[in-house]
């Protein structure tokens, strides 16, 4: 089973995948609206999901993206080549992000800044008049403009980055803090000078203003203008415990050192240009100035390199080669001190792990080394593995007639046996075989409910909601298919009852309903049918609300409102772009939701029903297909011919007396256990002329079925053995009879016809 | 009295608070005059920045080592000041 985070990871990372490859079609066809709705629905998707874990430069970044083509679906700004290189350079980041989490890395300074920077770099492509475009992502209200932004390469004085340097010489690395006060901080009594000094591990301290100085008359000094930069050694999670009370209002940084001269390429080059200078032969005129200027750079060199202490051997070498009036022996103590580039000197082993080690923009973050653990096929060549092993299967039968006509035919007992043998290994084989592909494809629904406590959880928190999630019936297992196109939808549905439905306590007490409310969710198969129904308590959908809503939106006119009837307004929450929520939150409320979820319902050929009762709370039916998964049947036989009869429909199988069978009119019946049971022969509705086969006993094999609370004894010659068999709906022109949920393959290349019990009442 | 305010100097000791602020902002638009700091031991950060609007001379310095630090060189922009002498660097 696939943690959470993985299977996040695996989606982010298919989803990424289709946003490239939908900004690169949108590229060619910027006026596809139907490219751009898919691209906003997938980014949106991707932002909702990422909200689950700690990632947040991930939601920050996704969030403004999403900002972005919500404009772009809206029409308020032209898609063009420029956002999707922004986009994709955000996507790329994302796909980065991914890579670290899978690798267990946290989020350092550097991934802050550059979030920041994509998330502002998106945001500056929104058209100026996006007043309406509410944001209000806790995220996003954190950014903090100006100051903030700042330090990509920080300009601090000298004496602070000296302070670094000795800092790393001890092996502690520094930290840039920068503390930027709510500008009203002084009205609540806070002394953020006070906060600043006291801050641990400090090794230089500065302010600054944050706006530029007003005129002093113009002056608010009740408003902090100031912003604190400060270098300490404090990790990180001791700065954190010392900004707890204001953690929007700074930030830190891993500060690594400038470049130092020493071993790097900048002195290099100096000293080879010394070197060049020294080596020129024009002796005489200008030589001692040459000679003179050579040492000063070489005395400068030394002391960048911090090694002072070579002077004296220097100015003894200048002082020799100017006595001589020759370049040699500068040049023999130059090649002594430093020796030519290549042969070694010892690199300063100073990391920059802050941002100097960013990648600069443009560059691709998307690493090819840890790729994904997790095998993502083709569904296609599942299904053909399926097919194959179906063969196999059949084929493998042919063995036992090889055999039977070994020993038969030809006499040879002793190679019918060994056919026999081998026929068993490959037999076993094959249904393990069979067995395992099935296996690929049959996921229980847990693989989607496992990520509801979470959701549930968090949600509620944020939303400052008591909720109690209860799930049933996990283990109902599903189509591969059936089950991711289930994942998404099911997150809008409880990502909307938790947001919309859900009453915060208060309101709840009010209304006379427990403080904590409660969402269920709840599957089980029905027959050919996966049933998941998703229930809360909460304030229901209000259909006056909804008329109000859709009017407003220009979905429908008040007249057509005033007609609609309640279950109809309802049924408009489906409308595409429907939303009553106000605001736009990371959690839902985008008018992306109901429609997505049931076109995605519709897409896997399931239904969706959804019923609400206006303070009393909502309940979401999903009903989908089977499709390929695993269906218990029993097997029957009726006039020579075997069916199958999907076991949840079976409540028993009876052998009753012919005697007991009572008639009215054209219909048959029997009491069975003090109730009356219709009965149907099977011939009869598969229009065989056959009357039902009586036993030996005089008896009649009756085959009861039940749908809710129905009953109807089906009349059938013989009952064979239940079976798990992978029905296939009927295709093409038997896919119109109703009669039959579809077919399946059995183990011995057989076709069996599944019934639909729900046609025989 | 944490601060003192004459038509020479503004004399500003012990623990400026904020509510120092206001008087010390008339004092700073009618004079142009130095700011007595020495006896300071702290001062609100709504009276520094007033005096780092104003441009004003800070004379003497804070006896203080650590708002010393904070403070010297010159005001409204980045002051680089050590603030505790870090091992392995001669005071």
């Amino acid at each position: 089973m696939m943690t959470l985070l993985e299977q996040f990871l695996a989606e982010a990372r298919e989803a990424l995948a289709q946003i490239d490859a939908s900004l690169i079609a949108l590229e060619r066809q910027p006026g596809d609206s139907q490219q751009v709705t898919a691209l906003f629905r997938l980014v949106h998707t991707l932002k909702g999901n990422s909200g689950l874990f700690d990632f947040p430069e991930m939601t920050r970044v996704l969030h403004a993206a999403e900002d972005l083509m919500d404009a772009v679906r809206a029409s308020r700004l032209a898609y063009g080549p420029l956002l999707a290189d922004c986009l994709l350079a955000a996507m790329d980041f994302v796909g980065l992000l991914c890579d670290r989490a899978e690798r267990q890395q946290g989020s350092d300074a550097a991934l802050q800044v550059q979030a920041q920077e994509l998330a502002a770099q998106l945001r500056g492509l929104l058209p100026a008049t996006s007043g309406d475009t509410v944001v209000n992502d806790a995220a996003d209200a954190a950014v903090l403009p100006g100051a903030f932004c700042a330090p990509a390469h920080p300009r601090l004085p000298a004496v602070a980055w000296q302070f670094v340097s000795l800092a790393a010489e001890r092996g502690e690395t520094a930290r840039l803090v920068i503390y930027r006060p709510d500008p009203e901080c002084f009205f609540s009594g806070e002394d953020p000078l006070h906060r600043a000094m006291s801050l641990p591990g400090l090794l230089w301290g500065g302010m600054r203003e944050c706006q530029p100085w007003p005129e002093l008359a113009e002056l608010d000094v009740f408003r902090c203008n100031l912003v604190f930069h400060m270098v300490s050694t404090a990790s990180e999670a001791e700065l954190a415990e010392h900004f707890r009370y204001v953690p929007d209002q700074w930030r830190q940084w891993e500060l690594a050192l400038p470049p130092r001269l020493s071993g790097q390429p900048a002195l290099e080059q100096m000293l080879q240009t010394q070197r060049e200078i020294l080596q020129l032969d024009d002796a005489g005129v200008g030589l001692a100035g040459r000679l003179q200027a050579v040492t000063l750079v070489l005395a400068s060199c030394l002391h960048a390199a911090g090694r002072d202490g070579e002077q004296g051997a220097l100015q003894a070498a200048a002082t020799h080669a100017l006595a001589a009036a020759q370049a040699g022996p500068l040049l023999g103590w130059l090649d002594g001190a430093f020796p030519p580039a290549g042969s070694g000197e010892e690199e300063l082993a100073l990391s920059g792990s802050g941002t100097d080690a960013a990648p600069d923009d443009g560059q691709s973050y998307r690493s090819d080394e840890g790729g994904s653990r997790i095998l993502r096929v083709e569904q296609g060549k599942v299904d053909r593995l399926m097919e194959l092993i179906g063969e196999v299967v059949v084929a493998k039968n042919a063995m036992p007639f090889l055999a039977a006509r070994a020993e038969h035919t030809y006499g040879a007992t002793e190679l019918a046996r060994e056919i026999a043998a081998q026929y068993a290994v490959i037999k076993r084989i094959a249904e393990e075989m069979q067995d395992a592909i099935m296996q690929v494809r049959m996921l229980p629904v847990s693989f989607i409910f496992q990520r509801f406590p979470r959701l549930v959880r968090d949600l509620s928190r944020r939303l400052d909601k008591q909720v109690q999630l209860e799930m049933s019936g996990q283990e109902t297992a599903a189509d591969k298919n059936i089950i991711e196109a289930l994942a998404d939808p099911l997150l809008h549905i409880l990502r909307n009852s938790l947001d919309h439905g859900i009453e915060d306590p208060a309101t709840r007490q009010a209304a006379g309903k427990p403080a904590c409310g409660t969402l269920s969710v709840a599957a089980h198969q029905e027959g050919d049918r996966v049933n998941i129904v998703i229930s809360d308590d909460g304030r229901g959908i209000d259909p006056a609300a909804i008329r109000r809503s859709a009017c407003i939106k220009g979905q429908i006119d008040e007249a057509t409102a005033a007609r609609l009837s309640d279950q109809e307004a309802i049924n408009l929450v489906f409308a595409p772009g429907f939303s009553t929520a106000s605001a736009v939150s990371d959690i839902s409320g985008r008018g992306v939701g109901m429609d997505v979820v049931r076109s995605a319902v519709q897409k896997v050929q399931g239904t969706l029903t959804l019923e609400s009762i206006a303070g009393r709370g909502t309940t979401i039916r999903l009903s989908l297909p089977l499709s390929m998964a695993v269906t218990q049947v029993l097997t029957i036989e009726t006039d020579g011919q075997r069916f199958g009869v999907p076991m949840d429909a079976v409540r028993e199988t009876v052998r009753l007396p012919q005697q007991s069978v009572s008639s009215f009119r054209d219909s048959q019946m029997v009491t069975l256990r003090g109730r009356v049971l219709p009965l149907l022969a099977l011939n009869q509705v598969l229009g065989l002329t056959a009357a039902p086969r009586i036993n030996a006993d005089g008896e009649l094999a009756v085959l009861v079925l039940g749908e809710g609370d129905a009953r109807i004894g089906l009349l059938v010659d013989q009952f064979h053995q239940a079976t798990s068999v992978i029905l296939k709906p009927l295709a093409g022109m038997l896919g119109g009879l109703a009669l039959y949920s579809g077919s399946a393959l059995m183990g011995d290349g057989s076709v069996l016809m599944v019934l639909n019990p729900k046609e025989m009442f | 009295m944490p601060i003192l305010l004459t038509e020479d100097v503004a004399t500003l000791s012990g623990m400026v608070s904020i509510e120092d602020a206001e008087p010390l902002l008339a004092w700073l638009l009618a004079h142009d005059r130095p700011v007595d700091m020495a006896d300071c031991q702290h001062a609100h950060p709504a009276v520094l920045q007033l005096l780092f609007c104003a441009g004003a001379r800070i004379a003497p310095l804070p006896a203080s080592p650590a708002l010393r630090a904070w403070l010297t060189g010159e005001a409204a922009s980045v002051v680089a000041f050590f603030t505790t002498a870090p091992k392995g660097i001669p005071s």
